[in-house]
Parts: structure tokens; C-alpha cells; sequence
């Protein structure tokens, strides 16, 4: 566990260490520092000031975007509306539900996940491109719409930071929710452990995918969960509904692994199908690796500039 | 060895449950949150896989304690003695008569006679039978032991017999007294044979509202005695009694008191009364003096007044008529013999000045139906020789060494003497009467004036006053009094102080009599005391104690014991009693005799003291409760404990008697406890080895 999960990464920041560290930036900051210098430099940076329309002002709006001049002359507030901000537009996707709440580690997956999340988050900010959140449990908890601005990475992780814990978890409102919204092209990561039903994500990934998005998939899972190593019976209450069933570990490991394995397989499928990057995050690993295996895959992807799934190595085995 | 409660051993399939105990090896620790239940899946409780039992004595013990509460729990009993019980079905049978007065109605006493019969009939070879009657008291007409002498066939015969040489007297009922003696009767002998056998008594009465019942409130029923109530019922229901009310004088004449009982269908009663200058009771019904008509509604009461009582002295009888029962409609009324008491007064002044002493003794006391006062003065010179024996003598100036020595001796006697110790002189005397050696005694020193204060309200003198309202003495000024110093002889009592230090009123006790003294003078120079109304109080309390007379006497009802030494005083020798019926019966005059009042009417009384042939007369009334003949349900009975044979008890089949009766032996045996108690103490030795082969536990492991 945390021991062995530091000495076998041991040019990593401890996840165990890392996540002692309260503030979410200081924390960002100590995962990526050095590690993001040179890895990717966008090619198109700026971002368009191509006019596109006129809006009438809404309470809420951003001040710098009114057209003073239109006002002067008509005495009416108007706001400029531009073609695009950016060329990369990233929706963080974030999984609060109850159940992330679980940790067999001195830290909960939720930790682990924001974390994450925030890495990204200012990676992408570091180079420029638009990174927006959304963060949900059965309903959406928090939007920050993608966009590149000065105080987006802040607003980011001060969402990130204050999320309360929520309820259960059901993938298809979010999914759906960015469906909607998110028009334009662009990158989807869902960090989530998956521990629902998997009915409707098939569906909904595929309405992002059909979209034209690209899809990142984040699982995760602690190494209890995947493990199951409790020795003594207990009656173990589900953290989402409090339901509660009274297990002997010593009978049950076998078959839960067993089921466990099935689902994982599953997703990981549907995620092939759909040309989606699958990660597998055991809490115990340290952020950096999961995040360079990402970066690498997705350079892998982009310079085959091939949608065709590839086969991946079942999930717990990335390295 | 049988069980009360049998499905309680339902209760042995528990020892089960330490043997399942023993082999189940993991039980839930705790909760434990888990983030999804998507995969688990419920396992039951595992049992080991080695199914062996480790601790067989522990086991065993938990086993044997969980056996033990199952068989207390069935209530386990022996049922040999009991079977004998029930197959023989012998009963122990106390039969209780009523033969109050009101059993004196139409009809009323046949019909127990034919119960106690018909009750004799029933009688099997080996029931024990006991035949009682009862009014105020239990009388045995037929004991059990008698019972049980007697040969078999004539056992019943004899009862009957005996049965028919008693009828209905004249007292009145009280089943709270007699019921509780009954019990200790029927159970008196109840040896090892009889304790399982039925033990009933069986009352056969009219069951009168004035039966006196509440006594049974307080009385603890055994378990084994059941009590059957045959009622006898009436045909009559309304009935009217009479009582003659208070004392009967020239001014406010007879007064009568008309009681109706409830239901009565009668509300128009007629009163007479009639009296007798010989004091012959036979011939007083002839001589009708007076009649009323008075009107009585239901369960009330009315008091009817005859004014012109033309002789208050002699016997009066009252009659009514107009209601259904005769026993008790006629009162008799005796006036108590006035005992004159006289009074000396040793003192001067003239009787008509209001400035002496004189003046308001005369008026002080008061005259009761109880007792007159003849008043003497020593300076009239007019009291006759026997008053001086018999008197109450208040001495108000000094006597001579002659009269010093007389009043000494009379007051050794008996005699009371009070001293008005208006100077030192007068209250030295009263020592010296009282044979005692005077203290120093001399004129106190009073600034302003004195009160008294720390009166013995306890003592028979000032029992008038015993009471918060009356017992303040504060306003009676007192400006001179005699002060006594020094201490005081044994045989003095102080009976208020002055002020609270200073004697006021001293008891000097001596021989058979006293001498009461009080240290200051009644009137005018010392004090206000004869102007206060603590005097005339004070004064008739004193002569009432002194003659006895303070108790009203008695009202006499048929069943009482009359103490006949109240009327012969100190006279001794025989009395003669002659009772309403004219037997006469010959009484020896003791203070523990007395004349045993069995039916209504005058009772005359006759005895020869120092003074000649003496003459007395009481009446004796009935039991006025007697009289409230209307019936009291059995319930009221029931409600008071009394354990009577249920309806329900009543059709029990002989399955249902018998689960009663092991139920009954179940509770004499109790071996339920013993085996709780057992099961107490191996649960303890469980509780020490359990803790014991766990320290031992523990141990082992470390080591290893």
C-alpha cells in the first residue's frame, strides 16, 4: 500500500505526502513543477479575435466585452462576441459523489480525483489552451464554463477546493449536460470512479464522441477497492445508499474481484469502441505517473492521427 | 414430579444456542463504510470448519443453567398429596348462623335453619364439619373436634339438635370481627392432613346493611379458605327504627329520632311514648302518655319532639308503629341518677357583696343532668355534718391548729381541698395540710403585673381549656402573689407557672387526697381571676373532677358489659340484677364485674351500701345499625377481599379444579426457587471458569 506504492515510484512525489498538503495549488504546484516544462507546447497559441456577433448585455457579464462604442451611440449595452477564445477547449469533468469519499489510504479518492483535476487543469492553463469544470454527483454540482482567462486556473481549483461531498453517482446527467452545452470541439475528461451502473455511458460517450470530442477517461478506484483485503467479517454499509449486507472478505474476495474485473472490462471496452483514452488511477499511485501515461498516450494518439482504438493491457497494469 | 406451566420446557431447546455459540467462530465486529455494495454479496454467519468443542465444562455448565430456568420456569410440583385431595374431595366446613336481631324478621330465621340442613345433608363421611352462630361474637354450637368425637351417623343429628336450641337474640352483627375469628377456627387445628383439604366457611345471614363489614378491609384472607355467603332474604323491606336522642329534661322535654331505611315502602310512622312512676317497665306500654305522626322519606331521618315530659325521673318507653318489622320499634330511656355534690366554702363575706370572694363562688358553679351543687358557707353555720365528709372544701382564710389537724386527716382520706393563698400564712397552712414541710414562701415583688404561663393542660383540672382557643391565660392580670423559693417537696406538681418561674398553682398530693393551692388571691387586691372567664370553667372542672362526674354516662346497647362497680362505687357485697325479662341474676360487686346487657329494655339494678338499700336502673337499646335491615349486595363483600366462590370458579369442570389445585400445591412447594437458586450459583462458577480459561487464553498466546 502507500509504502510499496513509494518505493516502487520513488522519483515521485508521495501521493500519501502530497495530499497533507491543504491548499490544492500549493499541491497542483508540487506535482507539476518541472515535470510539465518542455512536454507540450500548443502550436497555436493566441486566441482568435475574429468578430462573430453582437449580444445584448445580461446581468453577469463580463464588463471588459461591451462595446463602448456601440453604447455611445445608441445608449444601449451591447457585448462583442468573438469567434473563439481558444484552439483547445478542455471540460474537467468531476465526480463527487459519496462514494469517492472512500479511503483506505490517509486520503479519499475525492482528494485524489480533484488533485488530478487540477493538475490538468493547469497544465492546460500553463499552455494557454481554455480549461473548463464541471463537477457532479447525481445532478451537476458546479459549472465553470471552458474558457482562457486570466483567474481561470483560481476559479478552477476554489470550485474544486469548496466542492461538498454529494450524493450518489449517475453519469448521465453530466454527460448529457455537456452534450448540450459544449458545442464546440473539443476535450472531454471524465474523472470518476465508475462504481454505478454502466448502462447509459455507452451512450453518452457516444453522443461526445459522435461530436467530435475527444474522450479521456480517468477511473479512479482505491487500491482497497480493487484489492478487497479486508480480513474480518464486518457488515459493510454502501457509502451512496447506506444499505447495509453483512460479508465474511474471507468467501466474498474471490467472487467480488471476480465481478469487480467484469465491470472494469466493460468500460474499458466501451471506451475502446468509442476511441476514448482509458486510464485506470489506483489512489496509491503518484499523480505524475498516471499523468505522464496520459500525456504519452495522447501524443501516441495524435501522432498516429489514427482513430482507431488501440488495444490497451487490462486496467492496474499500465506500466 | 408434575408441571404447572409444561410449555416453558420448550424452553430446553435453548441449550442449543451455547452449543451454536461455541462453534461459531466469527461474528460481525463493527460497520464498516464501503464505497459500493455493487459486487459483495451477503455470506451468512460461518461456523468453523472444525466442529469441535473446546470447553466441555463450560459448556456443560451454560447447558445445565439453561435447563435449570426452563424447568423453574414450568413450575415444577409433587403431585402425590394432592392427588388424595382431589379423589376424596373432603372438605373442612365452618358453618356460621346469623343470629343478630334483625334475624328476629318473618321468616328470616326458618329459612337458615333450612339452609343449615339442608348444608348437613351435603355432608360426606369425611368432611369435618364445624356449626357456629354469631352476632357481635363467633359461638360454637358444634366444634370441629366435637365433630370429629361424635360417631359418624350421629354427627348430623347432633347439630340439628343443637341448632334448634338457639334462635335469634337481640345484638347487633359484626361479620369484620367475625369472619377474621372464623378463620383462625376453621385453621386452629389444621394439622399436615388438613392443609390440602378445602377449607370453607359458609355464613348464613340476611346480610344487613349495618353488619359492620369494614373490619374485614384490613384482614388478610388466606389462600385456602373460600367463603359462601347463603343469603336468607326477607319478604319485609320496610323497615323504621327509633331512637331517643340526647338526654331527656323538663326543658327541651323527649326527643325521638325516626329512622327509615332505603327502599322502604312506608313513609308515615307513629311515635308514642309512655312512662312509669313505679319504674315497672310491664305496665308502662299500657299507659300511652303522648302520640305523634311523623313523616320519613327513604334513608333519612327525622327527630320528633314530645315536649311536656310531665316526670323526667322515670323510665321512659317509646313505641313505634307503622313499618313492617316489630324487633326493633321500641327505645327506652333512662335519665342517669343526679349525684349532689357539696361545696364548702371556709371562708368570710356576706353572699350578697360583689367585693368578696363569697359572692362568686356561690354563682360559679353550675348545675349538669349529672351532678347538682349544694353550696355551704362555714360563717352560715348551717352545714350538715355528712357534707363535710363528702365536700369539696375551698379555703379562703386561716384555720386553727384544730382545723389544720381535721383537714389534714380528712384530706389523707380522700378529701380535696383548695386553698385561695391570698397571704403566706394561708399557703404555709396548705403545706402544712398536705403534711409537707413549708418552703420559704413570701410576698413577691411585682412590677406592673404577672401572668400565667406554662399551664399543664394535660391534667384532668384543666382539660376544659385543652384546646388552642381556650388555652390562653394571658388575660388575667396578676398584681400580688406569694412567692415560693426554694425546692419544693416530692409530692408537689406544679400546675402553671408565673411568668414561668414562680409556681402559680401547685398540687400537693397526700395520703388518698390533695390539697390545691395557688398563690395568689381571687379578687380584687391580687388579681381579676374571678372576673376572667377561666373561673366558672375552672370551678365546675374542679368539682366535676373531684365527684366524677365529668363523663357523660354511657348510653347502654343491648351486648354491651356493663361495669357495675360505676354504680356501686365503694359499696361491696352482691348486686342483683334484674334484666327487662324480670330474670334475675346475682352479681358480686368488684371493679371488674360487670352485668352483660342481652335485651332490650330497663335494667334495675339493686345492692346494699353503707347507707342502706340502694336502687338503679339503665336502659339498654338496641344496636341501632341493627336496624338498617336493608340487604348489602355481595359484591360489596367481594370488594372488601372477602375470597368468595366466583360464578365463574363455580362451573369449573374437574380438569380446570384440578389445574387449581396443583397450582395451589405448586405455590405451598415453591421448588421452583431452589432450582432458580442453583441455576444462580453455576451461572456464577460459569461467569468465574469463562473468565478464568480466557485469562488463561490470553496468557498462551503472549507466550507464543
Amino acid at each position: 500500500m502507500p509504502s510499496q506504492s513509494s518505493s516502487s515510484f520513488g522519483r515521485y512525489a508521495d501521493p500519501a505526502v502530497l495530499m497533507r498538503i491543504r491548499s490544492l495549488e500549493l499541491r497542483v504546484k508540487a506535482v507539476m513543477e518541472g515535470f510539465f516544462s518542455g512536454l507540450h507546447r500548443s502550436p497555436f497559441h493566441g486566441f482568435s479575435v475574429e468578430f462573430s456577433a453582437y449580444r445584448q448585455y445580461s446581468d453577469g457579464d463580463d464588463p471588459r466585452y461591451l462595446d463602448w462604442k456601440v453604447a455611445a451611440r445608441s445608449d444601449r449595452y451591447y457585448i462583442k462576441l468573438f469567434e473563439d477564445e481558444t484552439n483547445l477547449r478542455c471540460n474537467l469533468l468531476v465526480d463527487n459523489s459519496r462514494s469517492m469519499s472512500f479511503g483506505s489510504l490517509n486520503y479519499t479518492k475525492a482528494d485524489y480525483a480533484k488533485t488530478l483535476a487540477a493538475c490538468l487543469a493547469w497544465a492546460l492553463t500553463q499552455q494557454r489552451d481554455a480549461a473548463g469544470l464541471i463537477v457532479f454527483d447525481e445532478d451537476v454540482q458546479d459549472i465553470i464554463p471552458a474558457r482562457f482567462r486570466h483567474g481561470q486556473l483560481r476559479q478552477i481549483l476554489m470550485a474544486l477546493e469548496k466542492a461538498e461531498q454529494g450524493s450518489s453517482t449517475d453519469l448521465t446527467k453530466p454527460l448529457d449536460r455537456v452534450a448540450g452545452q459544449v458545442r464546440k470541439r473539443g476535450l472531454v475528461v471524465l474523472i470518476s470512479d465508475l462504481l454505478a451502473p454502466i448502462d447509459g455511458l455507452e451512450r453518452n460517450l457516444g453522443y461526445l464522441a459522435a461530436a467530435g470530442h475527444e474522450l479521456v477517461v480517468f477511473q479512479v478506484l482505491d487500491p482497497q477497492e480493487l484489492n478487497f483485503e479486508f480480513d474480518s467479517p464486518a457488515l459493510f454499509q454502501d457509502l451512496e445508499t447506506g444499505k447495509e449486507v453483512y460479508v465474511d472478505p474471507g468467501s466474498a474476495r474471490k467472487s467480488y474481484q471476480e465481478r469487480l474485473q467484469k465491470h472494469m472490462e466493460q468500460i474499458q471496452t466501451t471506451c475502446e469502441k468509442l476511441g476514448a483514452i482509458y486510464e485506470l488511477c489506483s489512489t496509491d499511485r503518484p499523480l505524475e505517473v498516471a499523468l505522464s501515461e496520459f500525456m504519452l498516450r495522447r501524443q501516441r494518439l495524435k501522432a498516429g492521427a489514427s482513430r482507431v482504438p488501440q488495444r490497451r493491457s487490462p486496467a492496474g497494469r499500465t506500466s | 414430579m408434575s408441571f404447572l406451566a409444561p410449555f416453558y420446557l420448550a424452553g430446553l431447546a435453548a441449550i442449543g444456542l451455547p452449543i451454536l455459540f461455541h462453534m461459531i467462530r466469527r461474528t460481525p465486529k463493527g460497520k464498516v463504510p464501503f464505497s459500493t455494495l455493487m459486487f459483495l454479496e451477503a455470506s451468512p454467519p460461518k461456523v468453523t470448519s472444525r466442529s469441535k468443542i473446546e470447553h466441555w465444562l463450560l459448556l456443560l455448565l451454560r447447558a445445565t443453567a439453561l435447563i435449570l430456568l426452563a424447568l423453574a420456569f414450568s413450575r415444577p410440583f409433587m403431585r402425590q398429596s394432592e392427588d388424595q385431595t382431589v379423589d376424596a374431595e373432603s372438605k373442612r366446613r365452618a358453618i356460621l348462623v346469623d343470629v343478630s336481631a334483625s334475624m328476629r324478621r318473618d321468616g328470616l330465621w326458618e329459612q337458615a335453619t333450612q339452609k343449615v340442613d339442608a348444608l348437613l345433608k351435603d355432608v360426606k363421611p369425611d368432611d369435618s364439619v364445624g356449626l357456629f352462630v354469631f352476632d357481635q361474637e363467633l359461638l360454637p354450637l358444634l366444634s370441629f373436634e366435637e365433630w370429629s368425637g361424635l360417631q359418624a351417623g350421629h354427627q348430623v343429628t347432633v347439630a340439628q339438635e343443637r341448632l334448634k336450641e338457639v334462635s335469634p337474640g337481640w345484638m347487633g352483627t359484626n361479620l369484620g370481627a367475625v369472619l377474621p375469628e372464623a378463620v383462625t377456627a376453621v385453621l386452629d387445628e389444621a394439622g399436615e392432613k388438613t392443609v390440602t383439604r378445602a377449607t370453607e366457611i359458609v355464613v348464613i345471614t340476611d346480610l344487613q346493611r349495618g353488619s359492620r363489614i369494614e373490619g374485614l378491609q384490613t384482614f388478610e384472607w388466606p389462600d385456602s379458605v373460600t367463603v359462601d355467603v347463603q343469603l336468607v332474604e326477607a319478604t319485609t323491606t320496610g323497615n323504621a327504627s327509633v331512637q331517643v336522642v340526647g338526654s331527656v329534661d323538663k326543658k327541651s322535654g323527649l326527643r325521638v329520632r325516626v329512622e327509615n331505611v332505603a327502599n322502604s315502602p312506608h313513609e308515615l310512622f307513629n311515635v308514642q311514648t309512655a312512662s312509669d312512676s313505679a319504674g315497672d317497665i310491664a305496665s308502662v306500654t299500657e299507659q300511652v302518655a303522648m302520640q305523634q305522626e311523623v313523616h320519613v322519606p327513604p334513608e333519612q331521618n327525622r327527630v320528633v319532639q314530645f315536649k311536656d315530659v310531665s316526670d323526667v325521673s322515670r323510665p321512659v318507653v317509646v313505641s313505634l308503629s307503622g313499618d313492617d318489622d316489630s324487633f326493633d320499634n321500641q327505645a327506652w330511656y333512662v335519665r342517669p341518677q343526679t349525684s349532689r355534690v357539696p361545696v364548702l366554702y371556709r371562708g368570710d363575706g356576706e353572699s350578697s357583696n360583689p367585693n368578696e370572694l363569697r359572692y362568686y363562688l356561690e354563682r360559679a358553679f353550675l348545675p349538669t343532668p349529672a351532678r347538682a351543687i349544694d353550696f355551704y358557707a362555714e360563717a352560715d353555720g348551717d352545714t350538715p355534718d355528712e357534707a363535710w365528709m363528702t365536700g369539696l372544701s375551698v379555703v379562703a382564710k386561716p384555720l386553727d391548729v384544730e382545723q389544720l389537724r381535721m383537714s389534714s386527716k380528712a384530706v389523707e382520706d380522700g378529701w380535696t381541698l383548695i386553698v385561695v393563698g391570698a397571704s403566706v400564712e394561708l399557703c404555709e397552712q396548705a403545706f402544712k395540710i398536705a403534711g409537707a414541710n413549708s418552703p420559704d414562701i413570701s410576698e413577691a415583688n411585682v412590677e406592673g403585673y404577672a401572668m400565667l404561663s406554662d399551664v399543664d393542660l394535660e391534667h384532668p383540672v384543666f382539660q376544659p381549656f385543652n384546646d388552642v382557643r381556650l388555652s390562653d391565660f394571658t388575660k388575667l392580670p396578676i398584681w400580688k402573689h406569694r412567692s415560693i423559693d426554694g425546692d419544693l417537696p416530692e409530692n408537689v406538681r406544679v400546675l402553671a407557672s408565673l411568668d414561668g418561674h414562680r409556681p402559680a398553682i401547685i398540687e400537693l398530693a397526700h395520703g388518698n387526697g390533695r390539697v390545691l393551692l395557688f398563690t395568689f388571691g381571687w379578687h380584687d387586691a391580687d388579681s381579676q381571676f374571678v372576673l376572667s372567664s377561666k373561673f366558672v370553667p375552672l370551678m365546675n372542672s374542679l368539682v366535676d373532677d373531684f365527684a366524677g362526674t365529668s363523663v357523660e354516662p354511657p348510653r347502654a346497647v343491648v351486648g354491651d358489659q356493663f361495669p357495675i362497680h360505676t354504680l356501686a362505687g365503694s359499696a361491696t357485697g352482691d348486686m342483683l340484677v334484674t334484666a327487662p325479662s324480670g330474670l334475675e341474676q346475682s352479681v358480686e360487686i368488684s371493679p371488674s364485674a360487670f352485668a352483660v346487657l342481652t335485651e332490650p329494655g330497663i335494667y334495675r339494678f339493686a345492692w346494699t351500701d353503707r347507707d342502706g338499700p340502694r336502687t338503679s336502673s339503665i336502659a339498654a337499646n338496641l344496636d341501632p345499625l341493627e336496624s338498617r335491615t336493608d340487604a348489602l349486595g355481595l359484591d360489596e363483600i367481594r370488594a372488601l377481599g372477602v375470597p368468595l366462590p366466583d360464578i365463574v370458579e363455580a362451573r369449573l369442570t374437574s380438569d380446570e379444579k384440578r389445574q387449581l389445585l396443583a397450582r395451589e400445591l405448586e405455590s405451598r412447594q415453591r421448588f421452583w426457587q431452589w432450582v432458580i437458586l442453583i441455576g444462580i450459583v453455576l451461572l456464577m462458577i460459569e461467569t468465574w471458569l469463562a473468565g478464568h480459561l480466557a485469562g488463561a487464553g490470553a496468557t498462551t498466546v503472549v507466550d507464543a
